[in-house]
């Protein structure tokens, strides 16, 4: 996402991070109890990932992230102006990102050639790579309790499987 | 998340309300409609900070995530 963010810069795309409450936090990573230390702890996100994106974050009841719809790690892109939602997904995902992003530009296009468009609404499955092992690496850096709670989720789920994701 | 776990929740847990969450996304905000609008804290300089001042400026690509 930092590259993108770097490389549609310059053509009419920011890109701002909200960071939300913990979704897997642990002994090393714990939950929210105070806004300082939510600041501390996105301060900690912007440097364990080298963040460069500006980073809004949210209030310690989630406000943004409710009213976004609460997934832990959501995407929107947002028009200019009247902020009509032009894309979401429930998973932030780079290479649709930037599918999307260059759909956009060849509409920008258009209009600029004087092509006549109008909006009309489409979906599509989208899909992810699934890093299983990078995830399971990070947990370990949130603390036991973080991946305790994953293995339990893993047992949960062999029950009740997850429609999505 | 389970139910009954307040949102700053101290360990994650699926569950029902997690499945539901998930469905309910696809249900609101519905692409074409206005996003909502909203004010969080800048991390740069703590300076409070509008998604409407940023979409006045230029399209945006809204990520949300944390840490963990």
């Amino acid at each position: 996402m930092e590259k993108l963010a770097i490389e549609y810069k310059d053509k009419g795309f920011d890109f701002v991070f909200v960071y939300t409450r913990e979704a897997h936090p642990g002994e090393l990573c714990p939950h929210h109890t105070r806004f300082e230390q939510k600041l501390d702890q996105a301060r900690a996100f912007q440097s364990q990932f080298d963040i460069q994106r500006p980073i809004l974050v949210d209030s310690l009841e989630g406000t943004a992230h409710r009213a976004y719809g609460i997934l832990p790690d959501m995407l929107y892109l947002i028009g200019k102006g009247q902020r009509s939602i032009w894309f979401k997904a429930d998973w932030t995902d780079a290479d649709t990102l930037r599918i999307i992003l260059e759909y956009q530009i060849k509409r920008r296009e258009m209009r600029q050639a004087n092509r006549k468009v109008g909006p009309n609404y489409c979906e599509f499955l989208g899909f992810r790579p699934r890093m299983w092992d990078r995830f399971v690496a990070h947990l370990h850096t949130n603390g036991p309790k973080a991946v305790a709670d994953w293995e339990r989720a893993m047992e949960y789920w062999k029950e009740h499987p997850p429609s999505h994701g | 998340m389970t139910q009954n776990l307040p949102y700053n929740y101290e360990g994650y847990l699926p569950g029902e309300e997690e499945e539901k969450d998930f469905s309910r996304f696809q249900q609101t905000l519905k692409v074409g409609t206005q996003a909502p609008d909203f004010e969080a804290t800048r991390l740069e300089d703590g300076k409070k900070v509008k998604l409407s001042d940023l979409t006045a400026q230029s399209n945006v690509v809204l990520e949300f995530g944390s840490l963990t």
